[in-house]
This record gives C-alpha cells, sequence and structure tokens, in this order.
C-alpha cells in the first residue's frame, strides 16, 4: 500500500505528471531531419537510412477488436523478421513499429502524426473507421498507407495518392456472392444483414441491384451493432421472411452468432447463406454451429487453406494463429511490400507507390493472394474473389470469380478444381 | 451521494495550472506527436472541467459526457460543411444546439436521484453513437465512415497555432468556470449537492440549478468538440462511446473533482500516459484502470488535492510561504470587511430591524394551519391539526419521538404536500406553492442536523441565506469578481451582520463550516435564517446535542434576534427548560394529533398532558434543560 | 403472430438473464449504497474461470462450474475488502466510481489473459433441438435460462425469508443506519452480499456464454439493458429489477423485429424517459420520503 501511495504520489505531485511528460517528450523530441524531399544523395527519404527501413502500423491491439485485428501485423513481424534474418532487403533491415490505436481514430490519428517524419511507410492494419480517419493525412504527406484492410470507399475511391490496398470493397464482394448464388441455385429472394462495417448501405443497395437485375428479388435488410450480443430478433425476422438467401456483411465472431442464431431457429433459408471476406476469419471457425456449414458461402481475398509452399503458409504452420486468414492476410500483405520495395530502385516513397501502381497481374504472394494490378486510377489490388465454404476447422475454396469495378465486365464464376 | 469536497477560491491555483500547460506546451520541443496528444489532452480537459461542475459541484453524475463533446463536434461540423456557415457562426449554432439538447434531455434526467441520471446518461451516449452510426442521419453526419472536417481558418489543423487557439479556450473557461463556482450561483449549486431538501427550503429552485448546471457541462462539452473536430480533422462514431465518457469521468476523478483545475491535469494524465507513454495496448488499459482505482482509494482529492496537501506541507516547512500566504488572505478579507453602508444601503441588512410590519398591527397570524393531514402511503403521519402563531410571538412543538413535529415543519416549509387541510403564511394559503417561493414569502427553516455547506467557508454559508433575495445573476457570475464585486461586498456585510448576532466569533468565520461545532453549526444555520428576509423562523431541534451552557447562549441569542428584529420564531425542542425560557405559546403533539395547546406553563401543568406525556419523564422534567423522549441523533 | 410470440420468448430469455444481473445490482445497492459497474466483468470473468477449469484443467463443465461458483464467491469477497472497503468514507459516488474502475480493470486483464483468442465456443449444459409448437421454437438454452432464474429466484426469496443472514440483510437495506446502531455486522454482511453478486454473475455468464461467445466484453452491451431494467424497476425493489429486465427484453426484441435494432434501443430508451417522468419511483419502487 505505502509503495503504491509513493507511486501514485509521484507520478501526481504538483502537476509533475505534465513537466514528466513533456519532458519525456522534449527528450524524445527533436523533430529528425524534416521534410520528405529528396535532395540528391543516395538516401534521402524519410524513414530510409543506409541499413535500416522504418515502417509502422497503427494496429486495434487493445478492446473488443483486438483479437481479431493483432494478428495480421503480428504476421506482418513474422514476416519482417524473417527477411531481415536473411539479411534484409538489399541489405537494409525492416524496422517495424505498431503502435496500438485501440480502434480510436483519434489515437490512430496521433500514431499518424509521429510517424509521418520518422517513418518511411504505413502497414495496412484492421478497421474502416481508422483507416478513414488517417487516409487524407498519410496522402497529403505523401506517405504510403499499403494494404489497409478498409471498407471504406472513399478511401481508396476514387484513387487517393499513396493510399493502396489489396481487398476488394464490401459492396462489391455483395455483388460477386449475390451472382455467384444466383449462378449456383438459381436465382429467387434475399435478405441482406450488415454490420457497419465502412459501406454498409452500398453494401445492401449494391447486393439489392445484382439481386433485382438477375430475375431475383429483394426482401428486406437489417443493420445490427458489430458486437450485438444476441441475434435471435434478426434470426426471426428472417424465418417469418423466408427468403431463398441470406446475404451477410459481418465480422467473423458476429457471423458465427448469427448463423448461430439462424440454426437455433430453424431459420436458415432455402438456398445459401452468402457473405463476404469479413466473416472469413479465425474467430467464425472456432464458434460457428456446423450444422449450417453447407449453407454458408463466403468470399475471400485469399485462398483457402493456402498452398502450401508459400512462405507465410510455412511461416504461420504450427503457430497460434496457423489457420487465421488473418494472419495470412497481414503476412502475405507483408510479402507484397517486402516485394514492392525491392522492386524500386531508387528507394523513395514516390518511386515505391510508381512501382505498385505498375503492378499488372503481379504474383505477390502466389498460393495466397490472386495475381494484383494496380493503376494511377484504380488502388484496390485483387481482382478475384475465391468462394469458400467452413469445413470442420478451416475454410476451403469451391470456386473462383472474377471480380472487378466494372458491373458488366464479370464473367461467370470457375469451379476449384 | 457525492464524490467528495468541492474546493473554494479555484481560480489561482486553476489558472496557474491551466497557465503552466500552455507555457509548457509552447516552450518546449515537443515532437508531433507528443504536441497532438497535448492538443487533444486540453481539448478532453475543457469537457472534463465541464464535467467538474455537474459532478464535483452540483452533486450529480453523467455519464454521457463523450456524447455531448460529439453533438457540438458534429453540428458544428455539418453546418460548416453542409450549409457553408462561416465557422464562428456555425460554432455559435452548433454549440447553442447541444445546449438546446441537454436542456431538453436535462428536463427529463434532474428530476431522478443519481442512479437514474447515471443510467439515462450512460443510455444517451450509446444512442448517440448508434444515431451517428445509423441511416438516418447519414446524409448529414456521413454514418459509419465519418464526416471529413475542413481546417479552421486561421489556426489550421494541428501545430503551435492551434495549440495557441486550444491554450486560450482553456484559460478562458477555466475563468469563467472557477468565476462561477466562486459566486452565489455556485454556492447554490453546492448546496443542491449537499442536500437537496434544504436547499429547496433555503429558497433554491433546486431543478433549475441542477439544469444550468447540466446544460453547464453539455457546453462545454461541445465546445470541446469543436476543437477536437479541428485537430482531428475527421469525426467517427467510435471515438464518442461510452469508453470515451468514461475517461472523462476518470479525468475528473483522477484529477480531483470540484477543483477546476484538477480535471486539466487529470486530462493530461489519462490522455498521455496510454496515448504516448505507454504504447502497448493491454499495459496501458490495465495500467490505466489500476491508476484510477489507486487514485480513488488512496487519493480521493486526486492531483489537485494531492497538490494542495504538498502546498500546505511546505508552508510548515518553510514558514515564510505562510506568512506570505496569510497576509494575502488578510489583505484579502481587509478589503471586504466592516463596511456597514453597503449592508444597509444596498441588501437592507440591519436596517430590516425597522421594517414595518403591517401584519402584526392588523392582527393576521404568521401561521395558521387548518385540519392539515399528511400521509405517507397508508401512514398517517399527521391528522386534523390546527395551529395558530400569532405574528411577533415564540410558538414551541414539543411532542415525543415520531409525534410528527418535524413532519409539521417540513409541510410548512413546502417539502411535504398535504394531503388534506390548508396553510396560511401571514394571511396567503401555501397550496400549491413551490418551497423555494414558500421561503420568498419569508419562512425560513433550519434543520436538526445542521444543513450547512460542509466544504463551503462560515461567511459563504450564511451567504447562501440570501439567495431567495439576492439571486446572483448566472452572466454576472461568470465574469467574476469584475462583475459581482459589489453585490459580493453587499452579501459579506450582511453575513458578517448576521453572524455579529448569533455570536460567532471573527476567528471562525474563514473556516470551512465542517471544521466548526456542533452550537456553532446550530448559529451558522441560524444566521443564514436571519439574512434573508425571514419573517417567519422556523427552528427545528436547535437544542438537540448542546451543553446546558451552550443552550443558554443560544436561547440568549434568540430572543435577541427576536427582540431586535421582531421576527416570528416557530421552534421544535425537547427541552422544557428552553422552551419556558423563550416560549410565549406552545402546542403539544402526540401520535401527529395536537393533544394541547397554550401558554407553555399552563399547558404542561394539565393533567393529561403531564399524565400521558410528562409522567412518562417526570423526573428528567423537574431539572432545567430537561429532555422530553429521546430523539435519536 | 407467431413471429411475435417467438420474439417475446427470446426476450423473456434474454430479460431473465438481465434481471439476474440487475437482481445482484439492486441487492448492493440497497444494502450498500453502491451501483455495481463491474457487475457485468464479474459474471464474465466467472465464465472464463469455468471455461479454463474444462480447457486447462480438463474437468467436466458440470465439475468445473460449482468450482467456479465457489471460487467467485471468493473473489467477491476478496473484492469488497480490497477495493471497497477502504476508505469507504470517501462518499458512494466515489465508491460507485471504484466499481468502474474495477470493471476496467478486470476487463483490462481478461483482454491481455484471454483476449487473443477470443471469442471462444462454449460449451452447453444443455444440448438438444429444444420444443417446437406449431411454428414457435423454444431452444433448449432458453428453457435452461428459464428454469436456473426460477430456482434461483426460490432460493434467494427463501434465504431472505427464512434464514438469519437474509433478515439481517433485509434490516440493512430497509434501515442501514439503524441496523448498524442494533450491531449487526454490517461488514460480513456486505461483504457476503459481495460474494452473493459475485456468485450470481457467473451463473449469468455461464449461461449466457453459449450464445453469445466467451470473450472478456460479452456483457457490455448487457450491462445498458440491465441498469435500464432496474431503474423501470424501481431501484430498490428486488422483484421489480427482474420485472423491469424481463420487460425491457421483451420490448426490445419485439421492437426489433417489427422495426429494426436501431428502433428496439430507441423504443426502450423512450420507455425509460417516460417511466423516469411519470414514475420516478419506478414500477414496484416505493417514493422515498426524504430524510432531513
Amino acid at each position: 500500500m505505502r509503495i503504491a501511495f509513493n507511486r501514485s504520489a509521484k507520478l501526481a505531485g504538483a502537476g509533475a505528471a505534465v513537466a514528466l511528460a513533456l519532458a519525456l517528450g522534449a527528450c524524445s523530441g527533436g523533430s529528425p531531419g524534416a521534410g520528405g524531399e529528396t535532395s540528391g544523395g543516395a538516401v534521402a527519404e524519410v524513414g530510409v537510412t543506409a541499413d535500416t527501413i522504418r515502417l509502422a502500423a497503427s494496429q486495434t491491439l487493445s478492446g473488443p477488436g483486438a483479437a481479431s485485428c493483432a494478428p495480421s501485423t503480428d504476421a506482418a513481424q513474422l514476416y519482417f523478421d524473417k527477411v531481415n534474418d536473411e539479411g534484409g532487403v538489399d541489405g537494409r533491415k525492416i524496422d517495424f513499429e505498431v503502435l496500438d490505436d485501440g480502434y480510436d481514430p483519434q489515437r490512430a490519428l496521433a500514431n499518424v502524426r509521429g510517424f509521418i517524419d520518422s517513418k518511411f511507410a504505413m502497414v495496412g492494419a484492421c478497421g474502416s473507421a481508422t483507416a478513414a480517419a488517417i487516409y487524407r493525412t498519410l496522402s497529403d504527406a505523401g506517405m504510403p498507407f499499403l494494404f489497409p484492410t478498409n471498407g471504406v470507399a472513399e478511401v481508396v475511391k476514387p484513387a487517393s495518392p499513396g493510399i493502396l490496398q489489396l481487398l476488394p470493397l464490401y459492396e462489391d464482394q455483395t455483388a460477386s456472392m449475390v451472382r455467384y448464388g444466383f449462378e449456383e441455385f438459381g436465382s429467387g429472394s434475399i435478405f441482406v444483414v450488415v454490420n457497419p462495417l465502412g459501406e454498409y448501405e452500398s453494401a445492401i443497395s449494391r447486393a439489392r441491384e445484382v439481386a433485382e437485375s438477375g430475375g431475383g428479388s429483394f426482401v428486406d435488410s437489417a443493420v445490427a451493432q458489430l458486437g450485438t450480443t444476441d441475434y435471435t430478433p434478426i434470426a426471426l425476422q428472417i424465418k417469418e421472411a423466408d427468403p431463398d438467401f441470406v446475404v451477410m456483411s459481418m465480422g467473423g465472431s458476429d457471423s458465427a452468432k448469427f448463423v448461430n442464431a439462424l440454426v437455433d431457429q430453424n431459420a436458415l433459408p432455402r438456398s445459401a447463406v452468402l457473405g463476404t471476406s469479413a466473416s472469413v476469419a479465425g474467430s467464425f471457425l472456432s464458434s460457428y454451429n456446423t450444422a449450417a456449414s453447407d449453407k454458408v458461402y463466403f468470399g475471400s481475398a485469399i485462398q483457402l487453406p493456402p498452398s502450401a509452399e508459400n512462405e507465410c503458409t510455412q511461416l504461420l504452420a504450427g503457430g497460434d494463429f496457423a489457420n487465421d486468414p488473418i494472419a495470412l492476410i497481414g503476412c502475405a500483405s507483408a510479402q507484397a511490400i517486402v516485394e514492392a520495395i525491392r522492386q524500386t530502385p531508387e528507394l523513395t516513397r514516390a518511386n515505391l507507390l510508381a512501382t505498385i501502381e505498375s503492378w499488372d497481374e503481379e504474383d505477390i504472394s502466389p498460393g495466397i493472394f490472386a495475381p494484383v494490378s494496380f493503376s494511377a486510377t484504380d488502388h484496390i489490388g485483387l481482382k478475384t474473389l475465391y468462394v469458400v465454404q467452413p469445413q470442420g476447422t478451416e475454410f476451403g475454396v469451391i470456386a473462383e470469380c472474377p471480380y472487378s469495378e466494372d458491373e458488366n465486365a464479370d464473367a461467370s464464376c470457375t469451379p476449384a478444381g | 451521494m457525492i464524490i467528495g469536497d468541492a474546493k473554494n477560491r479555484t481560480l489561482v491555483p486553476s489558472l496557474v495550472i491551466a497557465g503552466g500547460v500552455t507555457v509548457a506546451g509552447l516552450a518546449l520541443p515537443l515532437d508531433t506527436s507528443l504536441e497532438y496528444t497535448l492538443t487533444a489532452a486540453i481539448v478532453w480537459a475543457i469537457a472534463a472541467i465541464g464535467l467538474d461542475v455537474l459532478v464535483g459541484f452540483t452533486g450529480q453524475v453523467s455519464f454521457g459526457q463523450a456524447a455531448f463533446v460529439a453533438i457540438g463536434a458534429y453540428a458544428t461540423s455539418a453546418l460548416r460543411i453542409h450549409l457553408g456557415l462561416p465557422t464562428p457562426i456555425a460554432v455559435i449554432l452548433g454549440v447553442g444546439a447541444t445546449g438546446a439538447i441537454a436542456l431538453l434531455l436535462g428536463s427529463v434526467v434532474v428530476r431522478y436521484r443519481i442512479f437514474g441520471i447515471a443510467t439515462a446518461t450512460l443510455f444517451f451516449g450509446y444512442l448517440v453513437v448508434t444515431a451517428l452510426m445509423g441511416d438516418v442521419l447519414r446524409p448529414v453526419f456521413g454514418g459509419a465512415n465519418g464526416l471529413a472536417v475542413p481546417e479552421f481558418e486561421l489556426v489550421g489543423s494541428h501545430g503551435k497555432p492551434y495549440l495557441i487557439l486550444v491554450c486560450a479556450v482553456l484559460i478562458v473557461v477555466v475563468y469563467l468556470t472557477c468565476s462561477l463556482m466562486d459566486s452565489q450561483t455556485g454556492r447554490a449549486l453546492r448546496l443542491v449537492k449537499s442536500n437537496e431538501a434544504v436547499a429547496a427550503a433555503v429558497g433554491i429552485r433546486v431543478s433549475r440549478m441542477k439544469m444550468l448546471s447540466f446544460v453547464y457541462c453539455c457546453i462545454l462539452a461541445a465546445i470541446a468538440g469543436v476543437l477536437y473536430s479541428g485537430i482531428v480533422g475527421y469525426l467517427g462514431p467510435e471515438g464518442f462511446g461510452i469508453k470515451q465518457s468514461v475517461n472523462i469521468f476518470a479525468m475528473l476523478v483522477v484529477g480531483g473533482a470540484g477543483t477546476v483545475g484538477g480535471p486539466i491535469l487529470g486530462a493530461l494524465l489519462v490522455t498521455i500516459l496510454p496515448g504516448y507513454l505507454l504504447r502497448d495496448g493491454h499495459i496501458s488499459a490495465i495500467v490505466f484502470a489500476a491508476v484510477l482505482l489507486l487514485f480513488l482509494i488512496l487519493l480521493p482529492e486526486g492531483i489537485y488535492g494531492l497538490g494542495q496537501r504538498v502546498g500546505q506541507w511546505l508552508v510548515r516547512v518553510f514558514p515564510p510561504l505562510g506568512r506570505l500566504s496569510r497576509r494575502r488572505a488578510r489583505a484579502a478579507a481587509r478589503s471586504v470587511r466592516h463596511d456597514p453602508d453597503a449592508a444597509t444601503g444596498t441588501v437592507g441588512g440591519a436596517s430590516r430591524a425597522v421594517d414595518e410590519r403591517p401584519e402584526a398591527e392588523a392582527g393576521i397570524p404568521a401561521l395558521e394551519i387548518d385540519g392539515l393531514e399528511v400521509k405517507f402511503g397508508d401512514f398517517i403521519a399527521l391528522s386534523d391539526v390546527d395551529v395558530r402563531i400569532r405574528a411577533g410571538s415564540v410558538h414551541a412543538i414539543i411532542g415525543p419521538n415520531g409525534a410528527g413535529k418535524t413532519t409539521l415543519l417540513n409541510a410548512v416549509s413546502g417539502l411535504y404536500v398535504p394531503s388534506r387541510g390548508d396553510i396560511r403564511v401571514f394571511g396567503a394559503s401555501t397550496r400549491g406553492v413551490a418551497p423555494h417561493r414558500i421561503r420568498q414569502r419569508g419562512v425560513v427553516r433550519t434543520f436538526q442536523t445542521p444543513a450547512i455547506v460542509p466544504d463551503l467557508d462560515v461567511l459563504d454559508n450564511v451567504k447562501l441565506g440570501l439567495d431567495a433575495d439576492e439571486k446572483g445573476s448566472f452572466w454576472a457570475d461568470l465574469l467574476g469578481r469584475v462583475a459581482t464585486r459589489r453585490r459580493e461586498r453587499a452579501l459579506e456585510a450582511e453575513a458578517q451582520w448576521a453572524l455579529d448576532a448569533v455570536g460567532i466569533d471573527e476567528s471562525r468565520r474563514s473556516l470551512l463550516a465542517k471544521n466548526l461545532d456542533l452550537s456553532e453549526q446550530k448559529r451558522v444555520e441560524i444566521a443564514r435564517g436571519l439574512v434573508g428576509h425571514a419573517r417567519l423562523l422556523l427552528l427545528d431541534e436547535p437544542t438537540a446535542g448542546l451543553s446546558v451552557k451552550q443552550m443558554e447562549s443560544l436561547g440568549a441569542t434568540l430572543k435577541d434576534v427576536h427582540a431586535r428584529f421582531g421576527l416570528t420564531i416557530m421552534v421544535i425542542s425537547h427541552h422544557i427548560g428552553f422552551i419556558l425560557d423563550i416560549a410565549d405559546e406552545m402546542t403539544v403533539l402526540d401520535y401527529g394529533r395536537v393533544i394541547g395547546n397554550g401558554e407553555p406553563a399552563e399547558v404542561l401543568a394539565r393533567p393529561l398532558i403531564a399524565a400521558t406525556f410528562m409522567g412518562v419523564e417526570a423526573e428528567a422534567a423537574d431539572a432545567p434543560g430537561a429532555t422530553v423522549g429521546t430523539e435519536g441523533a | 403472430m407467431g413471429l411475435y410470440i417467438s420474439a417475446a420468448i427470446s426476450g423473456i430469455a434474454v430479460g431473465l438473464l438481465y434481471g439476474m444481473i440487475g437482481f445482484a445490482i439492486v441487492m448492493l445497492y440497497k444494502s450498500t449504497g453502491v451501483a455495481n459497474f463491474a457487475q457485468g466483468t464479474l459474471a464474465t470473468l466467472g465464465a472464463f474461470v469455468a471455461w479454463a477449469l474444462v480447457t486447462d484443467a480438463g474437468l467436466p463443465l458440470l465439475a468445473a462450474i460449482p468450482i467456479a461458483l465457489i471460487a467467485s464467491g471468493m473473489f467477491g469477497v476478496i473484492v469488497y475488502f480490497v477495493v471497497i472497503r477502504p476508505r469507504a468514507s470517501a462518499g458512494n459516488l466515489n465508491i460507485t466510481v471504484r466499481t468502474l474502475g474495477l470493471s476496467l480493470l478486470l476487463l483490462a486483464v481478461m483482454e491481455w489473459r484471454w483476449g487473443a483468442l477470443a471469442p471462444y465456443r462454449y460449451p452447453t449444459i444443455v444440448q438438444g433441438d429444444g420444443i417446437q409448437i406449431a411454428s414457435v421454437v423454444l431452444p433448449a438454452q432458453t428453457l435452461l435460462i428459464a428454469g436456473v432464474a426460477a430456482v434461483i429466484m426460490v432460493l434467494l426469496w427463501a434465504l431472505f425469508r427464512y434464514t438469519r443472514a437474509g433478515l439481517s440483510f433485509r434490516a440493512l437495506a430497509e434501515q442501514p443506519d439503524t441496523a448498524r446502531l442494533l450491531g449487526l455486522r454490517a461488514t460480513r454482511l456486505s461483504a457476503a452480499t459481495w460474494g452473493l453478486s459475485a456468485i450470481l454473475g457467473t451463473i449469468v455468464g455461464v449461461l449466457l456464454a453459449p450464445s453469445a461467445f466467451l470473450a472478456p466484453s460479452m456483457m457490455e452491451s448487457y450491462l445498458l439493458f440491465t441498469f435500464t431494467g432496474i431503474v423501470l424497476g424501481g431501484l430498490t425493489s428486488l422483484p421489480g429489477a427482474l420485472l423491469g429486465s424481463v420487460i425491457v427484453g421483451i420490448v426490445s426484441n419485439v421492437a426489433i423485429v417489427a422495426f429494426s435494432l436501431e428502433a428496439g434501443v430507441l423504443v426502450v430508451f423512450a420507455i425509460l424517459l417516460i417511466v423516469m417522468a411519470v414514475r420516478p419511483q419506478g414500477l414496484l419502487g416505493k417514493q422515498e420520503a426524504v430524510r432531513l
């Protein structure tokens, strides 16, 4: 007790907290060589020295979202460590710092403001809200933000300089999944259930458009906050509406709770439950009711199970999150970043971005990601959506669907061989 | 249910804290991230100061403060973005809208006890975030995607210019809040905090004061919201959830509630510790909770209270410091002391001694109670009670425990609503009249346990008695001494006069009321009654717990003020000697009914009274100052 | 119609869980004047302890639960002595905020210890499809919740009615000052109440976890509705807490089915405000006389 008191007394004493914090700040302060302009030397970019490349991420490491988010940066860290152990990228070691933002936009922005003057690029992390909060600041500073998991359209559509993502937006995914469902089971009525992940309204409206233009109908939709405990009322609504398809865009454990509620209330739709990549998470696998498994089809950004040849598969095997799709995405994204750095002759932020924008059908992580393509106006890399089904404690790919932002260009899906 | 004592005269220390933060923020070479975190911390400090007014000074709670920050931020930003309004107009409208919403919510929640307010504000906070995420408001507020906020003119969105703006707002907010809390309005809030019923009886409109406090709290939240929107440049619903409301509450607790300056320190600690110093998510969450708990258990007064203690310790160790501060206090005291003209000139003060008392001449009784019945559910506390009190007389009410004496007083002062019967004060019925209105008619009462504000000094406690007559203007009170100096001087003179009248030694008048002994506290309460335009003084057990000597002295004081000001006094007491000494008439209650009425000595001699009432305690009654029954403490 | 009946039934099940949490909160509020914001976190912690006993120690669920109940009872008592009792004179609001701090602390510790792989699938005590009457399904878990709630209510009623401790508790709750003067051991009783609250919490946690999945933040959304239920019921009334919570459960579920999820929250808030404005003492609460 006494020690504890002294400690809090120290923390508190006469505004010492301020002085302490400020003093610490002063020590660590003194902005390191401000400005990101190239000025002649071989190495003149922020966060790049002769022997290191500084990367950073602002990630949800605490709070309810931490469990599903953290594996992506943890896996990226594992990959960077591996690269460093093997000698780094062109002799430079990667220094990767991850700060917690607790899914709070204010803290994410604080982290970013600290990174701009000292780090070379931001590694994407979890979270539409945080991505939406920080992308303008990053874009204005010309700092690359590589491959966030984001569902907010305005971040990448129209393309903002420096902000590049791999995953298709949820709205495009729901559209693709409805198309897949109709191809497979014939057109019918759909009921859409979403968590507000990024652009959820357009996720509903795009699904509706595709359903109606494909000869089906739209029955109703429901929006549930992420982390809703009891999905029974929505399951009951669906039972009453009796649709052919349920389309959902929900977080991993919310998807599981929802599917379980459907099973409990005998409310599974006649044809299928169609979901987006947000559902493709370890948290779904660990808790869904297997009675639903043959009716569940999710769009996935990555091939599942991943190819055993891929470095990431080997790296994560046996670890805490071997089967976690989010960890695979984190590791494979890190692979893509390292590949981009390798391909960039003179390492500046602008050159790095130019490299990535020039990618056409680039195989950055074979066996996990399908080939990716970017351009100056298209900042969403993946053009293929895998359709997966939960099979026990794993997901398995059952089809591949071409995905494009261009409505009419979609060819039909092909079953996985 | 209160969180602890509030501090007095917080202006200087709070300004020192705000100024210190400003100077440190501007002078030190901060890195971008720390500068941003510091600016954000100051923004939250403004919201926490608002919460301090509600929690620390008014004794209410809100777990929805972040929601009001959100409303202010969103409203202002939406007006700037969608209507293209110039920033100052958007800010005024946005903050005004927040105030209006606070007023609406406040008008419902202030009626409720703490638990209800806590639940309602918590729920409201949840609802605001849900609404901001939802479809309906999405075209305006951007839903879950959030809203991009354009930079402010002149100060941009970050860096030193923005820090200067935020610090300037902080200093103004600190000045206004400290001034308000040290004014008549602030004192009224603190009486509401210590006892709502007493506040009503003193003439304070309790619901109104609670609403004022709630709206003030929310307005500061809205101002913080505006500043927040500028520095973040983006508004998303996530940042304003229950978690952030709890964080703001933690800032208040850690910094010290009821101090104004404390929440600034709390905000710095709560924001900078997890946001900058401890970057590991789990550790920072654990440390945050542990620090909060440690403060609550070991240091409920927060950093501010600790600073004050360190200050007192320094004074002990270096006596010259103490002399310095004492000299300053004395100088301050001198500047307002002994100005009898101020008293008689502006407030009335001793001049009331020569007030005409037309009722006394016209024969209108001070108090008439006819057929009064008071019920609590099925329990009838008073039935068929008739009492008539001549203007200018001293009338005693006696009776055993549970006879309904205090209930009678509560009914007269409007705290209980009678189910039957009528009460007329100086000829006018009080049916349906609110307690503070009854107080304005000159009915002043004291309470069995002295109902003073324990953490306010004696002089300020007495000033509260003038609330009904010398209502402070909220706007003048905000401006502080600049605007209230004259009135404060008059109040001060008035209070000094009343304390003279009840015989409180001058050296005791600057102490906190809780440091006085019981008899002094009772005198202070009587003084508080005297300063108002008291015409009918209701005293509930003024003698309980006093020694014989103290009782005699109190009796002398009462006789003195009675004679000098022609007051009518209705007094409950168990001490027969005391009553025989001061009372002209007496009413005896038993089981909620009147069983005797008349001249005290004569009534006590009646066989019925003697048998049913005195007989029980005959022995005790023989002795002077004897006790009838045994009233619990 | 079947839709609304089903919604109401699931609402009752949820409401009973809110109600049991609310019951524990009101019990503490009555005897100590403190609103316990940590009640939900205590429930989650209890569920985690039972879960850890099953997965780490390999106990069968039915053996793990009683051990978890005893452990949480002891933990409740410890919490009382470590967090609540020191400097109890600091004021009720101070203590109330302490429970908030305790909740944050327990949450942070659970996040740190178990958060990384959460949510966990939780073993159910009962299996099977439940009962189906026409189109209305009564899932097995719902039946279990109703059964447990009924048993607990009867047990607590008997405890308060017939045991010495129960009578003392009631005396303390009705007249705290007098009870202390009469020499009731308020400290011992308060500690026991904390223990009992924690046990009730664990029961709720174990019942809820199979459908909500076990995660540190499992109870977060519950607390709001629980407090609303308590206020509706009248703050100080134990049956009121249960009644209020069941009303909240039914109303919100029916409103969700009829309109939308947001409407569910909105309707409950509207009811809260209306009851507060019209009947401040709540549905079953007593009007408190002002004590002066």
